[in-house]
C-alpha cells in the first residue's frame, strides 16, 4: 500500500459516504411538498403574503399545546402530535403547504388532467396527504378558494381561506356564521387510511393568517373496522388470503362538485358543488380461492351533496345479507355484512366495522388450519349443500315465480272476467232496457190501436144503431104515415076515379075550385086588369083583340082610391053585421033568413 | 102503408060500388065555355079589387058562408036525431 493509498482510501471512503450522505440527504431532501409559487395566491397586500409564507405556521394557535413540531429535511416545519398515539386525541397537525392555486372552474376531484390534483398540501408522518387547491369563492360564489384533499385514496376537504389578512369583517363573518359558532373553522380533513379512526378535524385558525390542519381521533368513533378500497372487479383479500372480495358496479354517477360547500364540525363531508346526487348501485362479492361464492343483491347507494342535508357516515352504511355456504358449515351459514363506503373518483371504499362476518371468517380460517382433511369434506358437503341450496332456492324462485304468474294471470283473467261480465252486464242492462222501452212503446202503439179501433167501432155502432132507429121509426112511420108522393098518387087515383063515375058533377068542384084560385090570383093586382082575348075571324083571317093588361087607376088618384077603399070596407062590414043579426035572429027567433 | 092499403082499399070499394054510375063528362063546348065565363068573372073581380079591399071583403064573406054552411048542417043533424025515437027530440 502506499503511503497515499491510506490517503486515497480514505479519500475514496469520504466519497463513499459522502455519495451515501448526498444520497441519503437527497433522498430526505426529496418531498413532494409543492412550493407554493406566491403570484398563485390571492394576494391582497405584502404584508399579508409575508405573514403568510413562508412561517405560515404559529404554534401558538394550536388547540392542545402538547402537540410537537418537527421540520423536514427542506426545512418545513410541522406541528403536531405523535403519530398513532392514542394517548393524543390529536393525531396530528400539519402546517398547510398551499400548492399554486388551479385556475380551472372544473371539479379537481375527477379532472383527470387536472396537475394540482396531485400536490401534496401536507402529510401525516409519512402519510401524504394530496390536495388540490379551489377557492374559497368558489365554495361560496363559484370560485377557487378551498382545496379537496385526497389522502391515498381518501378524500378530505380542507377548507382554504383567502389569505387577505386581515380578513374584513365581512368576509369571516360571512363565512364563519354560516358553518360554526367558534371563530375556528372545523371540518373533516380526512379519512386515515387503515386506521380505526376516521374523525379527523381541521382547524383553521383564521387571525393568524394560517392555515392549519388538524387531524383528530376522536375519543367516540362510531365506527370501528376496516376498510377497503376495492376496485371494480379487482379482488381484495381481507385477513385471509383465501377470501376475497370484488365489487360489480351496475351504475355509477360521479360525484359533482360546484358551486358551493358545506362545513362541518361534526361528522361529514365537506363538498362543494351544486346540489347533486349520487347514486351508484353495485352488487359485492365474495370469494375463496378465486371462485364466487356469493353475492349481495344490487345494492343502490345515493348521497346527496345538498349542504343542508349532507350525508353523513352512518347512512353511508348498507346492511346485507349473504348466503355463504362452503365456509363453515357449523357456523352460520347467513352472514351479515355491514359495511360503510365512501367514494372517491372510482373507486369504492368498503369499510367493515367489525361485525360478525370478521368473526367468523376468523373462526372458519382457524378450522380451515387445523383441520383441513374435515375442511375439504366441510367444503365438499357445504358445496353439495350449497347446490341443494341454490336448486331449492332456484326451486323456490321459480315456484315463487311461477305462483306469482299465475296469481298475477288469475287476477288479470278475474279482472278481465270481471271486466267483460261487467260490459256483458253493462250491455244487456241496456239491451233489456231498450227491449223494455220497444215492448212498452209497442204496448203503447198497440193500446192507441186498440182504443182508436174500439172509439170507431163504438162510433160506428152507434151511428149505425141511430141509423137503424132512424130507419126503424122511418119505417114505423111509413108504415102509418103514407108519404106525400103516396098521397099524391092515391088523391090522383081518387080524381081519376070520381072523375070517370060522376063525370059533369065532379067537374063542377074543379070549376068552382079553378074560380077560387082565380080569385086568389086577382088579390096580387091592385091597379090593372087584364082584358079578356076576342078572336074574330073575317074572310079567313083572324083577328085578336084583348089579352093584355089595362091600368084602371090613373096616376094622381092614389088618394081618391084609398078613401073609396075605406069606405067601401064600411059599408061591407055594417052589410055583414047586419047579416049576422039576422041570422042569429034567425036561429034564436026561429024566422026564416 | 097501412094507411096507403087502407086507403086503396077504400078506392076499390068505392069504385066497386059505384062501377053502376057512370056520368059523362061535360062536352068540350061547354067547358071552354065556362072556362071563358070565369075568365070575365075573374077580370071583374080584378076590376073590384082596385076599388076595394078585395082581401076583407073575402073574409067577411068566407065568414057569412061558414056560418051558412054550420046552419045547414046544424039542420041536418038536428034532422037526423029527430028521425030517432028514442032521443024524444021534436
Amino acid at each position: 500500500m502506499s503511503k497515499y493509498a491510506f490517503q486515497r482510501l480514505c479519500i475514496s471512503f469520504l466519497l463513499i459516504i459522502s455519495i451515501v450522505m448526498c444520497s441519503v440527504i437527497s433522498a430526505f431532501a426529496y418531498h413532494p411538498v409543492i412550493e407554493i409559487n406566491s403570484a398563485d395566491w390571492n394576494i391582497v397586500s405584502d404584508d399579508t403574503y409575508s405573514a403568510v409564507y413562508p412561517n405560515m405556521i404559529d404554534s401558538n394557535y394550536i388547540p392542545n399545546p402538547d402537540f410537537y413540531s418537527y421540520s423536514d429535511l427542506n426545512g418545513q416545519t410541522y406541528y403536531g402530535s405523535r403519530l398513532w398515539d392514542d394517548d393524543y386525541p390529536y393525531v396530528d397537525a400539519v402546517a398547510v403547504n398551499i400548492p399554486s392555486f388551479p385556475d380551472n372552474d372544473s371539479d379537481p376531484a375527477f379532472g383527470e388532467s387536472i396537475e394540482y390534483f396531485d400536490k401534496v398540501v401536507f402529510r401525516i408522518g409519512e402519510t401524504l396527504y394530496l390536495a388540490c387547491l379551489y377557492s374559497y369563492e368558489k365554495v361560496y360564489l363559484n370560485n377557487q378558494n378551498y382545496f379537496l384533499v385526497n389522502v391515498d385514496g381518501y378524500m378530505g376537504v380542507v377548507v382554504y381561506y383567502e389569505f387577505t389578512y386581515p380578513f374584513s369583517e365581512w368576509q369571516f363573518h360571512s363565512f364563519v356564521d354560516y358553518y360554526n359558532d367558534s371563530e375556528a373553522v372545523d371540518f373533516i380533513a380526512g379519512v386515515e387510511a387503515h386506521q380505526p379512526c376516521e374523525i379527523v378535524w381541521s382547524d383553521v385558525d383564521v387571525y393568524s393568517a394560517d392555515m392549519l390542519t388538524v387531524l383528530h381521533k376522536a375519543d367516540d368513533v362510531p365506527f370501528e373496522g376496516t376498510s377497503y378500497t376495492l376496485e371494480y372487479g379487482t379482488p381484495i383479500s381481507v385477513l385471509s388470503g383465501s377470501l376475497s372480495f370484488t365489487v360489480s358496479s351496475a351504475e355509477v354517477s360521479r360525484l359533482s362538485f360546484g358551486s358551493f360547500a358545506f362545513l362541518m364540525n361534526d361528522v361529514g363531508f365537506i363538498c362543494g358543488g351544486d346540489a347533486s346526487i349520487l347514486n351508484y348501485t353495485f352488487i359485492l362479492s365474495i370469494h375463496q380461492n378465486g371462485e364466487l361464492k356469493g353475492s349481495t343483491e344490487l345494492l343502490t347507494y345515493s348521497y346527496d351533496s345538498r349542504i343542508d342535508d349532507p350525508i353523513t357516515v352512518g347512512n353511508n352504511y348498507v346492511n346485507s345479507y349473504f348466503e355463504v355456504l362452503d365456509f363453515n358449515s357449523d357456523m352460520s351459514q347467513e352472514l351479515e355484512f355491514v359495511f360503510s363506503y365512501t367514494f372517491v373518483s372510482d373507486d369504492f371504499h368498503l369499510y367493515f366495522p367489525g361485525s360478525i362476518q370478521l368473526v367468523e371468517f376468523e373462526s372458519y380460517e382457524n378450522d380451515m388450519e387445523h383441520d383441513e382433511v374435515m375442511g375439504a369434506i366441510d367444503e365438499a358437503s357445504a358445496y353439495l349443500a350449497g347446490e341443494i341450496s341454490s336448486v331449492k332456492t332456484e326451486l323456490g324462485k321459480e315456484i315463487t315465480d311461477a305462483a306469482s304468474d299465475v296469481v298475477s294471470a288469475s287476477n288479470s283473467n278475474t279482472q278481465i272476467l270481471s271486466d267483460k261480465i261487467d260490459a256483458s252486464t253493462q250491455t244487456l242492462s241496456d239491451k233489456l232496457g231498450e227491449v223494455k222501452d220497444g215492448i212498452t212503446n209497442k204496448l203503447t202503439e198497440v193500446k192507441d190501436g186498440i182504443s182508436n179501433k174500439l172509439t170507431e167501432v163504438k162510433d160506428g155502432i152507434s151511428n149505425k144503431l141511430t141509423e137503424i132507429k132512424n130507419d126503424l121509426l122511418e119505417g114505423i112511420k111509413s108504415f102509418f104515415i103514407p108519404s106525400d108522393e103516396v098521397m099524391e098518387e092515391i088523391d090522383d087515383n081518387w080524381d081519376e076515379l070520381l072523375s070517370s063515375r060522376f063525370g059533369a058533377l065532379y067537374e063542377v068542384s074543379d070549376i068552382i075550385t079553378e074560380f077560387a084560385n082565380k080569385i086568389k090570383d086577382t088579390e096580387g093586382k091592385k091597379d090593372t086588369i087584364t082584358l079578356p082575348q076576342v078572336k074574330v075571324k073575317l074572310v079567313d083571317t083572324d083577328f085578336v083583340f084583348g089579352g093584355y093588361e089595362v091600368k084602371v087607376i090613373p096616376e094622381g088618384f092614389d088618394l081618391l082610391v084609398t078613401t073609396l077603399k075605406g069606405i067601401i070596407s064600411i059599408v061591407c062590414t055594417l052589410l055583414f053585421v047586419n047579416a049576422l043579426r039576422k041570422k042569429y035572429d034567425k036561429l034564436v027567433g026561429g024566422n026564416s033568413v | 102503408m097501412i094507411i096507403e092499403s087502407l086507403m086503396n082499399l077504400l078506392l076499390k070499394l068505392f069504385s066497386l060500388l059505384t062501377s053502376a054510375i057512370n056520368i059523362p063528362r061535360l062536352p068540350e063546348q061547354v067547358a071552354s065555355f065556362m072556362e071563358q065565363a070565369l075568365g070575365y068573372i075573374q077580370i071583374g073581380v080584378q076590376l073590384l079589387a082596385c076599388y076595394t079591399n078585395l082581401e076583407y071583403l073575402l073574409v067577411l064573406f068566407g065568414i057569412i058562408i061558414g056560418i051558412d054552411v054550420g046552419i045547414a048542417i046544424y039542420h041536418f043533424v038536428m034532422w037526423v036525431l029527430r028521425k030517432i025515437p028514442m032521443l024524444g027530440i021534436s
